[in-house]
């Protein structure tokens, strides 16, 4: 078959107008447009920031931003974690509870209290210094490579081993905290969680620093790209030699530690943790880094994307609220935003199925 | 068989065109599907056979011509109006409930009224089991069937629901000899019946068996028509591929093959006496550098269960793998991966991951060997743009996602992978399944070219005419062992059939 003629036909046939459409297609086609999952929620992002700067006065000011990044790095740090568990496929909601028991180790080990592990023995990190934040670090890794554990030797399903763990670590800060909260911090700690550096706040550098380690990790290394396809394919990623136990062990593991330092945020920025703390960011963290266009299936997204849908969320709350929207109508607006969003996500992703493969039919015309 | 020429046409297609985004998928097809004849369906992959059956079964509509039911335009703009008019499909894909079991999949929802009877479940699918021949545990769920019984299961389940019509994509091509057999039994009960059959297929031996009439197509045309009796596979090779000629042809020409003395090179792969229960009993294979090994077997011979338990795909509970001096630990595919072994499984989409693109997946195996830490992104593109050209894979790019590739070029993704790899020992399952004779020879070039290069290259499969063509020795498994070994010989398909069913 001869190309002219081929590629005369499909222009005639399909686009009679425009053949140019489809050169668009195929450019689309290309690495870029699977990554399409991107597209639509930068587009949610701009729309929302441009409507709340329109319709409040207070929405576009340095304060107010200032306060939303402020607001939202801790979720923005356990969602990175969170987002290398998805890309390999798997479930994690231990991060709230090791949020929660770093949270008051890095207070407790600060003021020199006595902190217990049953059947283990009692232990005091006093100080505020490298220690203390390596064993609170180290505590973080190692509830993070209990869930790796059993998902990835055990055979548990991630959903259930890691509610286990979340469960483990609240009990673990139950214990130690003794009805009690923390509340007195090391100096940098607070300043941390408070203070400025550039203008902008320590958190949010903070929040910069981990993304873009996980996000050259997963976009520049080997292990990165191990994770996505075994994210994509388990079976292909073992058949292929990759050890995909070990795999699974490290990203928990990564997890619990970037789960602990989001703890050692989290007290700095709120200054005092008791039992109840970290059970708030469960579902904000999960609602961004999907709202963000990664796939809950596994092997496609990656950290653009949950820094994306982070600020989605932190956008639409806080325009929300600057609109002076009726506190009780707040969280219905906020669902059905959210409904919206991830409905605009499910269509254009589907639409860039639909360009890849036109893309892909035109390179086999062009070499019919 | 009970055709007759003058029985009347149930359906009737008419200058049917179809096409896709500029390519014509069917360039002006008329025939004919008479009530009581078995039409075989053939043509290599693109020939368009798709196509045509997806317009007979509303799937697709046509871009012009008609569809005719008892003589009587219809047009179906979905499956199920052509369900109500009795055209029946078993499709290649499954189309089944695989936590549900064998009954529920049988009798699904139709049987039951608002209440869920299970013993009169039961019976309905044990009546339709047996008017059909075949006995399968009602209980199991069907996720755990071998794939020929689960479409044994859909066929079942196709012939239930009473059609006129009953149209089966390529339903041999999961099946071994005894079941594919046992299935043409029970198409000539249906077409004895009255019902009119049409099986699409790229099995030519099928085809001049088991069919009154065999119709090819060739891109988009309906080129010829045959009549079992009064053609070879040769005419009909030629009818569906043209003139040129090839290995696998001469396989299929002759119907046997010389196979070479001894291989002499030192014994690369030393499997002995592997067991997996309760498929593989006892079984050993080795196999010399350069040299290609045939394990050839029926469905259940144990010969597919031995593959996995060497690469340790599957759960070893005795017997050594080495290979050249190193032994190979049991059940874990990353040591048999470093030890040198590469492995292609029967399930295409075992091996890859189809959402990513062709060098994601041409690299899998091989990134840690290219590079210490990082991505080496440029070497990627350029390795994989080579293998592209190289293996022929019509795509053409490297970034272009695995699912928008066809099967035949999907395999070939995953011999780049192993190319690419260069391992001692190359394991493949069904390397040609689903392909057409183009493809396969193709393949088997490829095959024969690894070999060349000292690659070991252990072929097991279920297809006898690939065996031999591309085999120097050859080995026959059944029940679960080894029971017969051709070297130095020449082999017919039919005693290589025989020594595996014997």
């Amino acid at each position: 078959m001869a190309t002219p003629t081929m590629s005369a036909d499909t222009t005639e046939k399909k686009h009679p107008a425009d053949g140019g459409r489809q050169g668009l297609a195929v450019r689309l086609g290309s690495r870029a447009l699977r990554n399409a999952t991107l597209v639509g929620p930068v587009l949610l992002l701009v729309a929302m920031f441009v409507a709340f700067s329109l319709t409040t006065d207070s929405f576009l000011t340095t304060r107010n931003l200032t306060s939303v990044i402020q607001n939202n790095s801790v979720i923005a740090i356990l969602g990175i974690g969170l987002t290398m568990v998805i890309l390999l496929g798997e479930i994690d909601l231990a991060f709230s509870g090791i949020v929660l028991v770093t949270g008051a180790s890095t207070g407790l080990f600060f003021t020199g209290t006595a902190v217990s592990i049953p059947l283990i023995g009692a232990f005091t990190v006093g100080g505020g210094g490298l220690v203390q934040t390596l064993v609170t670090l180290l505590v973080g890794l190692l509830l993070g490579l209990l869930v790796g554990w059993l998902v990835g030797k055990v055979a548990v399903p991630s959903l259930i081993a890691s509610l286990a763990v979340l469960l483990l670590a609240q009990g673990l800060a139950v214990y130690w905290l003794n009805g009690q909260a923390a509340f007195d911090f090391p100096d940098w700690v607070l300043s941390l969680g408070h203070g400025k550096a550039f203008g902008i706040p320590k958190l949010a550098w903070c929040a910069a620093a981990v993304a873009l380690v996980v996000h050259l990790l997963l976009s520049r290394t080997i292990f990165g790209r191990h994770i996505y396809m075994a994210g994509a394919n388990r079976n292909a990623a073992r058949l292929s030699g990759i050890n995909t136990t070990r795999l699974v062990l490290m990203v928990f593991a990564i997890s619990g530690l970037i789960g602990a330092i989001a703890g050692i945020c989290y007290a700095g920025n709120f200054g005092s943790v008791n039992a109840e703390s970290g059970k708030e960011l469960l579902l904000p963290t999960f609602a961004a880094v999907v709202l963000g266009g990664n796939s809950l299936l596994g092997g496609s997204g990656g950290v653009k994307n949950t820094v994306v849908g982070v600020l989605i969320f932190a956008v639409l709350d806080n325009g929300l609220l600057l609109l002076d929207i009726d506190v009780f109508l707040r969280p219905l607006m906020q669902g059905l935003l959210l409904v919206v969003a991830v409905m605009l996500n499910v269509g254009l992703s589907r639409l860039a199925a639909y360009a890849n493969r036109q893309s892909s039919d035109q390179t086999v015309q062009s070499l019919a | 068989m009970t055709a007759t020429v003058t029985a009347p046409a149930v359906m009737r297609v008419e200058d049917l065109e179809v096409s896709y985004g500029g390519v014509h998928a069917l360039r002006g097809v008329t025939m004919e599907v008479r009530a009581g004849e078995i039409c075989a369906l053939l043509g290599g992959n693109g020939a368009g056979k798709s196509t045509l059956m997806k317009c007979l079964t509303g799937v697709v509509q046509p871009d012009a011509g008609q569809v005719l039911v008892d003589g009587e335009p219809v047009r179906f703009s979905s499956p199920s109006q052509a369900l109500d008019a009795g055209v029946r499909v078993v499709y290649q894909e499954l189309s089944l409930f695989p936590t549900l079991s064998v009954a529920e999949n049988i009798v699904g929802a139709a049987g039951a009224g608002k209440v869920v009877r299970w013993k009169k479940v039961a019976a309905e699918a044990r009546a339709a089991m047996r008017s059909v021949g075949v006995n399968l545990d009602l209980d199991r769920a069907v996720g755990q069937l071998a794939v020929g019984e689960q479409q044994i299961v859909e066929i079942v389940r196709a012939v239930r629901s009473r059609g006129r019509v009953l149209i089966l994509d390529e339903p041999t091509s999961a099946l071994g000899r005894e079941q594919a057999d046992h299935l043409f039994e029970l198409l000539d009960n249906l077409a004895a019946a009255g019902n009119a059959v049409v099986f699409v297929t790229q099995d030519f031996g099928d085809a001049l068996r088991h069919a009154d009439v065999i119709r090819v197509m060739r891109e988009g045309r309906l080129s010829q028509e045959f009549r079992p009796g009064e053609t070879t596979s040769l005419e009909l090779i030629h009818a569906a591929f043209g003139a040129d000629r090839n290995v696998l042809e001469s396989t299929y020409e002759s119907g046997h093959v010389r196979l070479p003395a001894r291989n002499d090179q030192p014994v690369v792969l030393d499997a002995r006496g592997i067991q997996s229960l309760p498929m593989v009993g006892d079984m050993s294979l080795t196999a010399h550098r350069g040299e290609v090994v045939g394990l050839y077997g029926g469905l259940d011979s144990g010969h597919l269960a031995f593959a996995q338990a060497l690469v340790g795909a599957r759960n070893r509970s005795a017997g050594k793998v080495s290979v050249g001096e190193k032994t190979v630990g049991a059940n874990n595919p990353a040591a048999s991966v470093k030890a040198g072994i590469g492995y292609l499984s029967a399930d295409r989409r075992e091996g890859l991951a189809l959402s990513h693109d062709v060098a994601d997946n041409v690299t899998l195996a091989n990134l840690t060997r290219m590079s210490r830490w990082l991505v080496p992104a440029r070497k990627e593109q350029s390795v994989t743009k080579e293998l592209i050209d190289t293996l022929r894979i019509r795509s053409a790019r490297p970034d272009v996602a695995v699912d928008t590739l066809s099967g035949g070029n999907q395999q070939k993704v995953l011999f780049a992978r192993w190319m690419l790899f260069d391992p001692e020992v190359l394991v493949l399952v069904e390397p040609t399944r689903g392909m057409d004779i183009a493809a396969k020879s193709d393949v088997i070039r490829i095959i024969r070219e690894r070999a060349e290069q000292g690659t070991a290259v252990v072929v097991v499969s279920a297809e006898a005419e690939i065996v031999l063509s591309v085999s120097d020795r050859v080995l026959v498994a059944r029940k679960g062992g080894i029971t017969r070994e051709f070297v130095d010989e020449e082999v017919s398909v039919s005693e290589l059939v025989a020594a595996a069913t014997g």
